[in-house]
């Protein structure tokens, strides 16, 4: 219309002609707004899918994973590795012989597992030996790999890491102090402890069970390389969750708080006649910013560097609970991320 | 209790119903809610008549929901400039296990893998909130609610992914649902096709 109106007044004077251009200009401009207002919606299958999750899950179990996966990586175990084993000369029927002795392999694993859960002792055919085997479903403890050279002594320790001797020797102390005094306790005389034999490690393994599967465990391996190269790349030192409290403290993270892992290392306490050997972990601890309360704008968890006081600390590794994930966000800040598993997810909400 | 039903036990089951008409076993399924019987995919070869209906997590949520989600989060970032941050943020994503530490920036990454936008599940909500952190007075409310609906969207994924339910959790589910449709509208400008653009320019 507004079109029109411009054809019949084209010999109007300039400033007419203008004002009418400038018309349709802006009428063309809303028509096209309102199009884009009136298109714009929710309303597409996936979306609508959801509503049905709860009542699915009500009627028919759980929802399943499906993937392709599962046909690719059979086809390697199937085709590709049995390639790789023949020697390439009519390779069809040693790829099928090398599957089925595979197979075969597996099976008899699986049938050893479940006598094991059954029984907890086997008998191992032909040679009449019986053999003790530990429950499978005992929680396997913390270990520590990777040992580096030279940390024979804390002083050779604080060199490797690069921090003071005397803050290492106050953390270490205050440390001694809260365990329970018994025969394993290591002295506290700081001219004793520097004699003591230490080994520093650059990995801890942490078996935690698995949330879904209550026969299985995650192992979550944090690494604490200094600063050395992790395969090929830069250095690795691994967030890592510390328990440091009671539930009552940190607000939302229960007692938890996040640290970053700087090096596990064993102590043997050759004085004591007992001479038990400690697996501590020095981890430099971060602080949660609004008393560890989820923050209502972002909705996360943040935590800090400390801003005074010390920040060093030295926990037994079996205060180390698993590996945490936090991204760095401003200034000497990082954001909790709780939502990397399901086991963190289940923990903090 | 809501947990994986096992079509392979239902089916023994039934087939011992059959010729013995037990009573027991027919309370049994009463209580489950399952009906016995044959519908029409039963007995055709390489089809489970027990998994025909179910939604799978691939495609309806790594690379139905999230795929979706982040084309709005794209025109979000755009939109309030923080496009870079979030690159930035997504470069800094520390390794933990079962997570592969993506090598490429956000915005480098032409086609998105099942496994590669399930790891985007567990860590878009926090990056995203590293991105906009700071807000000025205006974006304030913007940046909440928009970091409101991605956080219940990926809430819900990963409830979805459990292997039991209780009433519990199918309520929180619910729950993130709702809040989701409360808060979407902070996406809906991103949400026009490209077919309405193309009609709007003509």
């Amino acid at each position: 219309m507004a079109d029109q109106r411009a054809k019949e007044v084209h010999h109007g004077t300039v400033a007419n002609r203008r004002r009418l251009a400038d018309q349709v200009r802006v009428e063309r401009s809303d028509r096209q707004a309102d199009l884009i207002w009136r298109e714009k919606h929710f309303n597409f299958i996936k979306m609508h899918y959801l509503t049905h999750f709860a009542s699915h899950v009500r009627r028919f179990g759980s929802i399943s994973m499906y993937s392709t996966e599962m046909g690719e990586l059979a086809h390697k175990d199937q085709n590709k590795d049995g390639y790789r084993r023949s020697n390439k000369n009519e390779a069809a029927r040693q790829i099928l012989s090398h599957y089925d002795r595979q197979h075969a392999q597996g099976i008899r694993l699986q049938t050893i597992e479940s006598l094991l859960k059954v029984e907890g002792v086997i008998v191992v055919e032909d040679s009449g030996m019986e053999m003790l085997t530990v429950p499978s479903c005992s929680s396997p403890g913390r270990v520590l790999k990777g040992c580096m050279k030279n940390t024979s002594r804390l002083t050779e320790l604080c060199t490797a890491l690069d921090i003071h001797y005397s803050n290492m020797m106050e953390e270490i102390l205050r440390f001694i102090r809260q365990t329970a005094a018994d025969d394993r306790r290591l002295p506290a005389d700081p001219a004793e402890l520097g004699l003591l034999p230490v080994e520093g490690y650059v990995q801890l393994e942490i078996p935690g069970p698995d949330l879904q599967e209550t026969d299985r465990f995650q192992i979550h391996r944090a690494r604490c390389t200094g600063t050395r190269a992790f395969r090929n790349g830069g250095s690795r030192n691994d967030w890592v969750w510390v328990q440091t409290g009671g539930e009552a403290n940190y607000g939302d993270l229960r007692g938890r708080g996040v640290a970053w892992s700087l090096a596990p290392f064993k102590i043997r306490n050759i004085l004591s006649e007992a001479a038990a050997v400690h697996g501590l972990a020095l981890v430099r601890i971060l602080d949660p910013l609004n008393g560890g309360r989820f923050d209502i704008a972002s909705g996360h968890i943040r935590v800090g560097n400390r801003i005074n006081g010390r920040d060093m600390r030295i926990v037994s590794i079996g205060a180390v609970i698993r590996q945490a994930q936090v991204i760095p966000s401003g200034e000497k800040q990082w954001i909790v991320n709780h939502r990397i598993d399901l086991t963190t997810f289940n923990e903090i909400y | 209790m809501y947990e994986t039903r096992d079509s392979m036990l239902y089916r023994e089951k039934a087939l011992r119903h059959e010729p013995a008409e037990a009573a027991v076993i027919a309370e049994y399924f009463q209580q489950l809610g399952v009906k016995i019987g044959n519908n029409v995919f039963t007995g055709l070869d390489r089809v489970s008549p027990a998994d025909i209906h179910k939604p799978d997590r691939l495609h309806n949520i790594y690379l139905g929901l999230l795929q979706h989600m982040m084309e709005w989060v794209e025109g979000f970032l755009k939109k309030h400039k923080r496009h870079q941050a979030f690159d930035d943020a997504w470069k800094e994503i520390p390794p933990y296990p079962g997570f592969s530490v993506p090598k490429k920036a956000y915005r480098e990454i032409r086609q998105w893998q099942g496994n590669q936008m399930r790891n985007l599940g567990h860590c878009i909500a926090a990056g995203l909130a590293s991105a906009l952190q700071n807000p000025d007075s205006s974006q304030y409310q913007d940046f909440k609610s928009a970091l409101k609906c991605v956080s219940v969207q990926v809430d819900f994924t990963l409830m979805a992914q459990y292997r039991s339910h209780t009433p519990d959790t199918l309520s929180y589910m619910e729950s993130y649902l709702q809040t989701f449709h409360r808060t979407k509208v902070i996406f809906l400008e991103f949400r026009t096709l490209k077919e309405t653009l193309t009609q709007a320019n003509r």
